[in-house]
């Protein structure tokens, strides 16, 4: 518990910072930089339940996100619905769809899930590319404008707040269900599959919650994100989209709030720093994206919580030229749980 | 009747080339479990280093050409090898501590260093690039299907790399040491394989088949862009999840059917959902058959 | 080390965020610097400069520097330096926002660029919003002109003309019946196909298979839509695409054996295409607005290789005219102010590269006739077999 302190006033501290921005700043493209960084984050943090906390390694969450954001574009600019009405059947689409994708794949190893969630990522892009009802390749635009009773949203700063709120909520519930009965559960599924099999963890039904609780965050960030583009297409949701939300965690740290958030922030904020230098911008977030994994592999803010928990993806064998491992580590160790479907 | 037929031939052949890349893909997750993102861009960084040896005053004339495409092939080959070796050596060898997923997102980091390397290198650059050299269109007909000669001999040497990578990893010492490697690589150590050297090889291996692959699409379809080598690198993983990834003859096997079943999907449903029919049928594959089509072994050796 | 060393984890990555603040602010700080100089005439470009249409972008953004350097040279808008601010877009919405706003938070006095319409649409509200002109460069998506934003203008004409001439050959003077339809699923490809279909309706030709084919604007092997082509007997086929998938096209069309008849749409013109397609690509045809004097064309094609060492893209011309029409009313106002500029934009009527520039009250391009061009001795030419009309 204590070392959950200064993290919780680190991500306060953020928060306050972040509500503050506005003060500062009038600027209408710091302010649009702003909300997609919170956007980003906000999606960081649904991505994070499934991979951070239950260790299912998802490679087309941004499916998630288009499902938010078409739902909501399409109600609202052909049936004329308010954007607020649209985030039920969003978020109740995504969740159909996650029990579709998770149930029959769920028991699958992680390499293979990793390549059946990615093909869920094209499937949703490809839909959205091939239907007349979601505008085909032009996507939607004209997306109205969000209203809020009355208060009508319209403006990066106003975008800019609505996200934070949204970003607060999702803080304060990965922070609230981490430590719950279900977080717990994840957390167990995670660090030893096998072990919480044996403490009577029911492990599909937990993976299929964590699947269903990523799919609702994100289809959340959609609708309220689409107002803020008045316009989408499919190449928003592709497998880059989906990547790049992987990043973010893993810059910050897999299973970390406060990583996600920074994760979150340096995806967006480093290319659009770099936007001077146009073509090479990309070759510069490559050249980071390594150098961070290189010399901080867990995240620049890894999550600590448990002494000597096992890392989700840690390889199977233990590391080669340590001198001090070896034995110990062999003899501890089990046959990853990720590959005990095999049998 | 004839159309399906034909799309099978189509899709046999688009699966020569998956599967190429695919056994890359495959070879490097057997051993490292580590599903390299960058191995596309392998493949897409051999197409312009193969473009720009080509476009040089060396290439001949008549039969002549084909002789230097020959030994540009096999040049392209070993340079892509040894860009993949390097690659491990810089990025992957560092990391051989970290969680997978932090060498799995710094191979997504050097996949975008290899693409908009290329996209800043002069000469390179965005554009689409016409290839110096392409093959001649004249061939034989299969069941109301053109082919040309030069599909057939691509068809060829993408089986005969692919029988040597199978024997060299299942007849021979270092092929031992590989699967050694890829058992146990605590013991392997302890019998006194040379881990390092064995991934090293394995790189190789994987990078030289891209590059073979690279110049041979170079020359058949007769155009390259950076950005080429992603959806291939897309292509080749699927296909290999598909035959059993870590698995050989799953590789190519699983480059075949995903080939096929690209091609039949497109006649029946048209080419906008092919990508749809593919990843659907590999997941009903892998609801009955969790570990892939020939995973079995895999499964056995874990 | 790394045990024990939380605060130093705080640290470092506090260094990291602080640093890239400062990064972001000292750039900002370079923004406002050149907006602050009022004498010049500040033209915002946002154009994909990076991802797959990074190569489109950067010949577009060529030929704009070609005519703003000539403007210059030649006392510039109404006594102001044009000077150019480019913004990546990347043909991805939400960079196309970000750099939407930049370019307002710089206080540019007008907008000239883009190419893709799925980065156009998020952009026009926001330079809507600012009373910003926007001139679009190539984006010509019939959506851009349904929002009814006053301050739009598209310098080139929506794609349905392609398809319109396309059927009037394909019926009058090739006499054939039965045509296939491929497009690239892109946007722009996608509308030019539906107008196809329904120009061959009304022109009593038939669809071949029944419906339009699609290939991913990625794939590089056609194979299994060629085999649907052929065994559905198509005497005529109509790519709709880009000129890099059509170069493969018509080679791998070539190989299968099929023999119906190529029509390109007017993005399958390129030099590359020549080049790619190689014999393969000899006698196909292609759809274009026409040019009214070869000469403006040709000397602007000749500067730009000059200058750049590369031949011009599709819609090179395009920018350089977008470009032109903004200095130009820019002149007829007397002022770079942005409200001035788009009053004088609707009476924009001049010859350009691209033939005589019009537009309607919606900020349509107007009035482009169309005409089929044939590649013949590694070139295109005007096909001698006019249309009848």
């Amino acid at each position: 518990m204590a070392a959950k302190l200064p993290k919780g006033g680190v991500i306060l501290a953020f928060i306050a910072v972040a509500a503050l921005v506005p003060q500062f700043t009038n600027n209408q493209y710091y302010l649009s930089v702003g909300y997609q960084t919170e956007m980003l984050i906000c999606l960081a943090l649904g991505l994070n339940i499934v991979v951070g906390y239950a260790g299912l390694l998802d490679l087309g969450f941004a499916a998630f996100f288009a499902i938010g954001a078409y739902t909501t574009a399409v109600l609202s600019v052909n049936h004329h619905w308010s954007i607020i009405a649209t985030i039920v059947p969003g978020v109740l689409i995504a969740v159909v769809c996650a029990v579709i994708i998770g149930l029959p794949t769920l028991r699958l190893r992680s390499d293979y899930l990793a390549v059946v969630t990615l093909g869920f990522g094209e499937i949703i892009q490809t839909i959205a590319n091939n239907m007349s009802m979601t505008g085909g390749p032009t996507g939607i635009y004209g997306i109205p404008t969000l209203t809020i009773s009355h208060i009508v949203i319209q403006t990066p700063v106003a975008f800019y707040y609505v996200l934070l709120v949204l970003l607060l909520l999702f803080v304060l519930i990965s922070l609230r269900v981490r430590h719950s009965r279900i977080g717990r559960a994840w957390l167990c599924i995670r660090e030893d599959e096998d072990a919480a099999q044996a403490m009577g963890i029911k492990i599909h039904r937990y993976k299929l919650y964590a699947y269903m609780g990523g799919a609702v965050m994100g289809s959340l960030t959609g609708s309220l994100y689409a107002p803020a583009l008045s316009a989408i297409s499919p190449p928003s949701f592709g497998f880059s989209e989906s990547l790049l939300i992987l990043m973010a965690l893993a810059i910050g740290g897999m299973g970390s709030v406060s990583g996600a958030i920074l994760g979150g922030m340096i995806v967006v904020i480093l290319p659009e720093a770099f936007r001077q230098f146009a073509q090479t911008r990309l070759l510069v977030f490559g050249l980071v994206l390594i150098i961070v994994m290189m010399t901080r592999p867990r995240g620049l803010l890894p999550e600590n919580a448990f002494r000597g928990f096992r890392w989700p993806f840690r390889r199977r064998v233990a590391p080669l030229d340590g001198a001090v491992i070896p034995m110990v580590a062999t003899a501890s160790s089990p046959s990853a749980s990720s590959e005990e479907d095999d049998r | 009747m004839t159309l399906l037929m034909s799309e099978i031939l189509n899709g046999l052949f688009l699966g020569a080339f998956f599967g190429l890349v695919a056994v890359g893909y495959s070879l490097v997750y057997g051993i490292l479990r580590l599903i390299n993102f960058a191995h596309g861009d392998f493949f897409m960084v051999a197409a312009f280093v193969a473009y720009t040896i080509l476009g040089s005053s060396i290439v001949g004339h008549g039969h002549m050409v084909w002789f230097t495409v020959a030994w540009v092939g096999l040049l392209v080959m070993v340079a892509t090898g040894l860009l993949a070796v390097l690659a491990n050596r810089l990025v992957y060898h560092p990391m051989r501590r970290a969680a997978l997923l932090s060498l799995m997102i710094a191979a997504l980091g050097l996949s975008q260093v290899l693409e908009n390397g290329v996209l800043n290198i002069p000469g390179w650059g965005s554009a689409y690039l016409t290839f110096p050299v392409t093959s001649p269109p004249n061939g034989f007909t299969v069941l109301q299907t053109n082919f040309s000669w030069f599909q057939l001999i691509i068809v060829l040497i993408a089986g005969f790399l692919s029988l040597g990578v199978y024997l060299l990893v299942g007849r021979t010492l270092i092929g031992k040491a590989m699967r050694a490697v890829s058992e146990d690589r605590i013991a392997a150590v302890l019998m006194g394989i040379n881990v390092d050297l064995v991934i090293a090889v394995v790189f190789f291996i994987g990078g030289a088949l891209a590059g073979a692959a690279a110049v041979m699409t170079g020359v058949y379809y007769g155009q390259i862009n950076y950005l080429m080598g992603w959806t291939v690198g897309l292509e080749a993983f699927t296909a290999a999840v598909l035959g059993g990834i870590g698995n050989i003859g799953g590789a190519v096997l699983g480059g075949v059917v995903l080939g096929i079943a690209q091609s039949v999907g497109t006649g029946w449903f048209g080419a906008e959902w092919a990508i749809v029919v593919t990843f659907v049928a590999l997941v009903l594959l892998l609801w009955l058959r969790p570990t892939g089509i020939l995973g079995e072994r895999v499964a056995r050796r874990m | 080390m790394f045990r024990n060393s939380k605060s130093m984890r705080f640290a470092t990555s506090g260094l990291l965020v602080t640093g890239l603040v400062a990064l972001s602010i000292s750039f900002q700080a370079g923004g406002v610097a050149s907006a602050a100089s009022k004498s010049n005439f500040v033209i915002g470009v946002p154009l994909p400069m990076t991802g797959a249409e990074a190569s489109a972008g950067t010949e577009i953004f060529n030929a704009m520097k070609l005519a703003a350097s000539k403007i210059n040279s030649q006392g510039g808008v109404a006594g102001h330096k044009i000077v150019l601010n480019e913004q990546d877009s990347a043909c991805d919405a939400t960079t196309a926002v970000n750099a939407a706003n930049l370019l307002v938070s710089a206080h540019v006095n007008a907008i000239a660029g883009e190419y893709c319409s799925s980065a156009a649409l998020p952009e026009q509200p926001i330079f809507s919003r600012a009373g910003i002109p926007v001139v679009f460069a190539a984006a010509n998506s019939p959506a851009l002109l349904t929002g009814h934003f006053k301050n739009t203008f598209l310098t080139l004409a929506s794609g349905s003309g392609d398809a319109a001439e396309a059927a009037a050959f394909f019926k009058q003077d090739l006499k054939e019946t039965k045509i296939a339809i491929i497009d690239d699923q892109s946007a722009y490809g996608t509308a030019i196909a539906d107008a196809m279909s329904a120009d061959l309706r009304s022109n009593g030709l038939t669809l071949a298979g029944g419906a339009i084919q699609a290939v991913p604007a990625t794939q590089t092997d056609f194979s299994s839509v060629i085999a649907a082509v052929k065994s559905s007997g198509a005497t005529g086929i109509f790519w709709t695409g880009y000129y890099a998938q059509a170069a493969l096209l018509v080679k791998q069309l070539a190989a299968a054996g099929v023999k119906a008849t190529f029509v390109g749409s007017e993005a399958a013109i390129d030099a590359t295409f020549i080049t790619g397609a190689g014999s393969a690509g000899i006698g196909t045809y292609a759809t274009e607005f026409v040019s009214p004097s070869g000469k403006a064309i040709n000397l602007f094609n000749a500067h730009y290789r000059k200058a750049f060492k590369s031949a011009p893209g599709p819609y090179s011309s395009y920018g350089y005219d977008a470009i032109q029409i903004l200095a130009r009313a820019g002149n007829a106002a007397k002022s770079i102010q942005p409200s001035k500029i788009i009053a004088a934009l609707r009476k924009t009527n001049f010859v350009g590269v691209t033939g005589r520039i019009k537009f309607s009250p919606v900020g349509a391009r107007l009035g482009m006739p169309e005409e089929v061009l044939v590649v013949k001795n590694g070139q295109y030419v005007k096909n001698s077999v006019q249309p009848k009309l």
